[in-house]
């Protein structure tokens, strides 16, 4: 049976409900949260008022063993965009909600003072957290763990989620992150400080048998992967030095894609040999993609982190310019202190330092930096932002309102739908990733559209179709619908069809993040929907074939994309900002040309085609 | 058949895998809490761990044929019985 606890936190009451039918027809996790959010929110709510729901929804195989099934799904509507908000962690909060014997747990209303719950296997508690007010997202672990104990996985905001910084996180533990679109704003307007939960019971599985078939058949296709050695041993860090390659980092806010000392300062290699500790991996993964530094000379000697991830590097070191790995560690470091989104926090800070080097901010904003790079100013700006302290308060509201509020500063302003644009330069590398940005339902982002046969050194810029760089033999292998193969490479293999690409990326991620496995490419280009379908029936009893579960894929990316459609979205959001599409990219002793507007929007209307939404876009075309 | 299980706490990733397969039950039921193997994290940031086996441990050699960064390792064959 699937549980969700429901918590209003008006009243102060809790209510358990059966939502086995919910998780049946939508999969579960992302699924479950995506109608709970459509269903259950007034169109047009507030944000960040007490009508807006939040909810956790592990994901359906967590709690079992299957190779990275850890994640959990935290979805609300969100401050950032106004429009659809989800973000994914992994660690071992969900599987303590499992185990305590629940799957997900929804929040409505708002407390009128500052409350934090308690999941203690069947107790649940909504206590008072005056005490935790203003607590650090670490001295909030700390403290719940000392009162309650130490095996509790603690889910809190930070001073940002309290005072309503628009892309505030929700912390997991120490170092785990719901980053993206705001969640911890959302948390912080309800008056709730944490989430923290103990399970010491079990799980269990509908077909014990078919699923020891399953687990081995997953384990041995993970860690047999090519992709499981790079991907332990560098994390996302394997794309570090790639991405400097083909010149497509979003260094100094977009301006530049390449750096000439980057392989040197912040490469993979010096990563590995001069920080890396050791691997350390979320419940139930044998990947182990993340890792613990410990510095180990040099003026940070001995300052450890977890870490290195590649969007910290791509965001501090490219994005702001910061050289050493041990400065991007301590601004990861104050992001999660304040609970706040890497991405975000970095890109609305890269937006200012632009504006200000324009000359737009004048004398008002003396914290703001005017030089790439400026870590003890970046350091700084980072905390006024968690404080919502002088321009940190205007910058806390996120690129689009600031930017707003900024006269002439809206060439600077790198958001799309309101969501910062993270990592990669979309004129470095175009592609079904970078048609993403645009098409993937929680706005500016890179996780949610992502091809399982990815080509990052693809040479020729082709809007329609890229050239496939993997072995043939590896597509032949991809767990994948036998039609949608063939439409999107061809037969035999030839060629990537991006906008249908796109399509099939979204629905395999959609059924990832329902399912809690985890989206790192072992697990990503190992497992497909064939797959999905036979473990789901194992683990939940009901039949499922490919086919009913690629439609449950469509179905949830459509009622996101109806959330949208229902709070303002129309088809001219789906652009990149005029900088992509006016100005080139310099790139070593030459530049990459700009985006062509009306390419762009053809490739569009033929991703629209393949979703099979033509009304949204004859209404707006 | 039972096996000597090799330790090494410093390659230990925490991911409880160990836990996992060890408490896997004839009825299909998961229960870390009651596995015959334990892993503890011996900071507050979760980064290293302790590794200890119960006195009930039968080495079958499960969990270290499922660990996957080499904390623990089954070395070699030991008499049955
Ligand atoms: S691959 Fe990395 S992020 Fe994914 S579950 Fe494993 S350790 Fe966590
Ligand atoms: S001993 Fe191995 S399987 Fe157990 S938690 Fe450590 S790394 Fe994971
Ligand atoms: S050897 Fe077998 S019984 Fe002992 S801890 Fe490992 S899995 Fe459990």
């Amino acid at each position: 049976m699937a549980k969700l606890v429901k918590i209003d936190l008006t009243n102060k009451k809790v209510d358990i409900e059966d939502v086995s039918h919910l998780q049946r027809d939508y999969l579960g996790g992302l699924g479950v949260n995506t109608k709970l959010l459509v269903d259950l929110t007034r169109p047009g709510a507030d944000p960040l008022g007490p009508e807006n729901i939040l909810t956790f929804g592990a994901g359906t195989f967590v709690g079992t063993l299957l190779p990275t099934a850890a994640r959990t799904e935290l979805t609300g509507k969100s401050p950032l965009s106004n429009r659809f908000g989800t973000s994914n962690s992994g660690g071992h909060w969900g599987a303590a909600l499992k185990f305590a014997g629940y799957s997900y747990v929804m929040l409505t209303g708002k407390s009128s003072a500052p409350v934090y719950i308690t999941i203690d296997n069947e107790q649940i508690k909504i206590e008072d957290a005056a005490h935790l007010w203003g607590m650090s997202t670490t001295d909030t672990v700390d403290r719940i763990r000392r009162e309650k104990g130490r095996d509790f996985q603690v889910a809190s905001i930070g001073p940002a989620g309290e005072k309503l910084v628009r892309f505030a996180s929700v912390q997991n533990n120490y170092h785990g992150s719901w980053g993206r679109t705001g969640m911890g704003a959302v948390m912080g307007s309800k008056n709730l400080k944490a989430v923290a939960v103990r399970g010491t019971g079990q799980v269990r599985v509908a077909d014990r048998r078919g699923f020891a078939g399953i687990m081995r058949e997953a384990f041995k296709k993970v860690v047999n992967h090519e992709s499981y050695g790079y991907t332990n041993r560098f994390g996302s860090m394997v794309v570090a030095d790639p991405y400097n390659k083909i010149g497509a980092l979003p260094g100094h806010n977009f301006t530049r894609g390449y750096f000439d000392d980057w392989v040197e300062t912040r490469g993979r290699g010096i990563f590995e040999s001069d920080y890396k500790e050791k691997d350390l991996a979320c419940f139930s993964c044998p990947i182990a993609c993340t890792h613990w530094t410990n510095v180990k000379g040099g003026k940070y000697k001995g300052y450890e982190n977890k870490g290195l991830e590649v969007s910290f590097t791509l965001e501090f070191g490219a994005k702001l310019g910061i050289k050493e790995i041990a400065e991007i560690l301590k601004c990861s470091e104050v992001c999660n202190l304040y609970g706040m989104d890497v991405i975000s926090a970095s890109g609305v800070i890269a937006f200012a330092i632009e504006a200000n080097q324009n000359g737009l901010l004048g004398k008002a904003a003396p914290e703001v930096p005017l030089a790439w790079g400026d870590f003890p100013g970046i350091i700084r700006l980072l905390e006024s932002i968690g404080q919502r302290k002088g321009i940190g308060d205007l910058l806390a509201e996120g690129i689009k309102i600031a930017s707003a509020n900024i006269p002439g500063s809206a060439k600077y302003a790198m958001h799309i739908k309101g969501v910062e644009i993270p990592v990669r330069d979309p004129r470095g590398k175009w592609d079904v990733w970078t048609l993403g940005y645009l098409t993937n339902t929680r706005c500016g982002d890179h996780l949610r559209t992502r091809s399982p046969a990815d080509n990052l050194l693809g040479k020729v810029r082709s809007y329609f179709e890229e050239e496939i760089s993997v072995p043939v033999e590896l597509i032949n292998d991809l767990d994948m619908p036998d039609n949608l193969k063939e439409e999107i490479f061809g037969a035999p293999p030839s060629k990537v069809d991006i906008p249908k690409m796109a399509v099939y990326a979204e629905d395999l991620i959609t059924i990832i993040n329902s399912t809690g496995l985890c989206i790192r490419p072992p697990v990503h280009r190992g497992l497909g929907p064939g797959f999905y379908a036979r473990a789901l029936a194992a683990v939940t009893g009901c039949p499922y074939t490919e086919q009913e579960v690629m439609k449950a894929a469509s179905d949830i990316w459509h009622l996101q994309h109806q959330f949208n459609v229902r709070e303002g979205e129309t088809i001219e959001e789906y652009a990149f900002p005029d900088r992509f599409y006016e100005e080139a990219l310099p790139f070593k002793s030459g530049s990459k040309p700009p985006l062509p507007r009306e390419i762009i929007t053809a490739v569009l209307q033929s991703y629209f085609k393949a979703r099979q939404i033509y009304g949204f876009v004859e209404n707006y075309l | 058949m039972a096996w000597k299980i090799s330790l090494n706490e410093a390659r230990c990733t925490g991911c409880r895998i160990c836990e996992m397969i060890c408490s896997w039950s004839d009825e299909g039921g998961f229960d870390p809490s009651r596995s015959l193997i334990t892993v503890e994290s011996i900071d507050e940031k979760d980064a290293h761990f302790s590794i200890r086996f119960d006195p009930g441990c039968k080495n079958c050699g499960l969990c270290a044929t499922y660990c996957a960064s080499k904390a623990l390792v089954k070395e070699k064959e030991q008499r049955d019985g």
